[in-house]
């Protein structure tokens, strides 16, 4: 579902970002930042895996309709 | 569960993080108040069809509503409605948990997050304790964990998931299953910079645990005490997408349980089929004479001698120290949906204590109990030699954990305690039945006695002393 392009941009991204910062401080801006990032991505990623499931349901419809024609 | 504060009903557990309500217990039955700040969150998430939904799937603890009058709260001028839900059996926590059971824990919050995300609702948080197991399944217990969905943000339980499921699956299946303990030491879940550094590197080539895990675990560390700024939206179809990834990263996870010390016991003991027989026979007269309503089989291995109990209708708790065991016996539950036996790992020479804010937001295991009865089968001699307990302490322990007690006695002459000696100076010289009835008969009466035909062990059942 990933493409390894925009994997290695994302993980460039994000392994560029300094880490100094401390952990113990708020952890929660990081998972929101972290979300709002790869948005785009995964809702990609989860459209074109919803259109190739209705896809594969639509070309098994057509076959089991041809089986029962037979 | 630990009361908290006394009056007339006493608040609960964990529960007093949540502005928006509380258990209570009053007249020994549990309550949730569903306080006014909280009220139009609660009604909006009944009347939204998600409640019934949840409920009809399994996924969410089933309450009736009580009237305000009818129950004592210890706070009634913030209650808005008061709900008692479906008691649960006994309460257990994620560190006590096998792989697959953390596993359909985490599967169930995201099928929750899915339901509710299509009912216009939102889970609030996704913490592991808010899951308990309720005949044999996983069922969210918190049901003021649901907020209106606000199209374009992003999921605020989204760290607690990750720290609560996500870090301790992956460790346990990537690392070493003994980090699952990591749970214990931190109460709000494994933080994600420690995952990241105990998982091997190449857990880096999973989509799934390099975005939630080492890049999440990175985004923390960088923008850890900033604001984050409004600019970018979640959309509805990114977060399906988060959860969706979410729930493949955790399918994707596999533990076999294997290589660790007690899951071939029963290929590998000094039993023979009759005296196999005779035993069970031996513990299923005990159980039908005193008829227990709730039974903890210390020791269990994967659940043979549970059963009896389990199959009797009786709610029954198969303790293991070993998680191999305790993940067959769990596979075993929910492949025959067992629903009156759940397996725990509990270390009883090292039992979960009591922990959290004033140790009061997760109980100890002794404090979960008294169990009606206790099974410690082949379990005296690891306590009185491997961990060098004496017989008497071994004793006050078992009566503290239950009313009746159905133990089994090994002398130093039976095998399987030769080899535990093999290794090491004998300095038990009171490790003898004499002795051993003796040191019982302080914290017990001794209600019936059996000698196990073909070996030289004996099997006993005893009353607890009371006070």
């Amino acid at each position: 579902m990933y493409t390894t392009a925009g994997l290695l941009a994302l993980a460039a991204l994000v392994l560029l970002l300094p880490t100094d910062a401390h952990a113990y401080l708020d952890p929660g801006t990081g998972s929101y930042v972290l979300q709002m990032i790869i948005a785009g991505l995964l809702g990609a990623a989860f459209a074109v895996k919803l259109s190739w499931l209705r896809i594969k349901r639509f070309v098994a419809g057509v076959f089991s309709r041809n089986d029962r024609n037979d | 569960m630990t009361a908290t504060t006394d009056g007339v009903g006493r608040t609960i557990g964990a529960s007093f993080r949540d502005p928006g309500g509380f258990i209570f217990e009053d007249r020994s039955r549990l309550y949730r108040q569903v306080n006014h700040s909280a009220g139009r969150a609660f009604d909006d998430f009944i009347a939204s069809g998600l409640y019934d939904r949840l409920v009809r799937d399994h996924l969410l603890i089933r309450h009736e509503e009580r009237a305000l009058a009818s129950v004592a709260s210890p706070e009634p001028a913030l209650a808005h409605r008061i709900i008692e839900p479906e008691r649960i059996e006994l309460i257990s926590y994620p560190y006590e948990w096998c792989f697959s059971q953390l596993k359909d824990a985490a599967a169930a919050t995201l099928a929750i997050q899915k339901i509710a995300l299509e009912h216009g609702h939102s889970l609030r948080d996704s913490s592991a304790f808010n899951i308990q197991f309720h005949r044999g399944r996983p069922v969210l217990i918190d049901s003021l964990s649901f907020e209106a969905y606000r199209e374009g943000e992003p999921w605020v339980a989204y760290r607690q998931f990750c720290q609560h499921f996500l870090a301790p699956l992956a460790l346990v299946a990537r690392t070493d299953v003994r980090l699952g303990l990591l749970s214990r030491l931190f109460i709000d879940g494994v933080p994600l910079d420690l995952a990241s550094r105990l998982l091997p590197g190449r857990t880096r080539l999973s989509p799934g645990l390099l975005i939630h895990i080492h890049l999440h675990a990175r985004a923390q560390l960088r923008f850890a005490g900033r604001t984050a700024g409004k600019t970018h939206r979640v959309g509805r179809m990114a977060l399906l997408g988060l959860i969706d990834s979410l729930s493949s990263a955790v399918a994707h996870m596999r533990w076999e349980p294997a290589g660790t010390e007690w899951a071939d016991y029963y290929q590998d003991t000094n039993y023979t089929n009759a005296a196999m027989r005779s035993k069970a026979a031996i513990v299923e007269g005990f159980i039908d004479r005193e008829r227990p309503r709730s039974v903890w089989d210390l020791g269990a291995n994967t659940g043979v001698f549970s059963r009896l109990a389990s199959a009797r209708g009786i709610p029954t708790v198969a303790f293991d120290v070993d998680p191999a065991a305790v993940e067959k016996n769990y596979l075993q539950i929910r492949g025959r949906e067992e629903a009156r036996l759940m397996p725990l790992v509990v270390d009883l020479t090292n039992p979960s204590p009591a922990l959290g804010w004033n140790h009061e937001e997760r109980s100890s295991l002794l404090q979960r109990g008294p169990a009606d009865m206790v099974l410690a089968l082949a379990l005296i001699h690891h306590l009185a030699i491997s961990n060098n307990v004496p017989l008497e302490r071994v004793a006050r322990f078992l009566a503290r954990a239950g009313r009746t007690l159905v133990v089994e006695f090994v002398p130093k002459s039976d095998s399987q305690v030769r080899r535990l000696l093999a290794t090491r100076e004998d300095i038990f010289p009171d490790y003898r039945q004499d002795a051993f009835e003796a040191a019982f008969s302080r914290h017990y009466h001794l209600i019936d006695k059996q000698p196990l035909p073909e070996t030289e062990r004996c099997m006993y059942l005893f009353r607890r002393r009371e006070a």
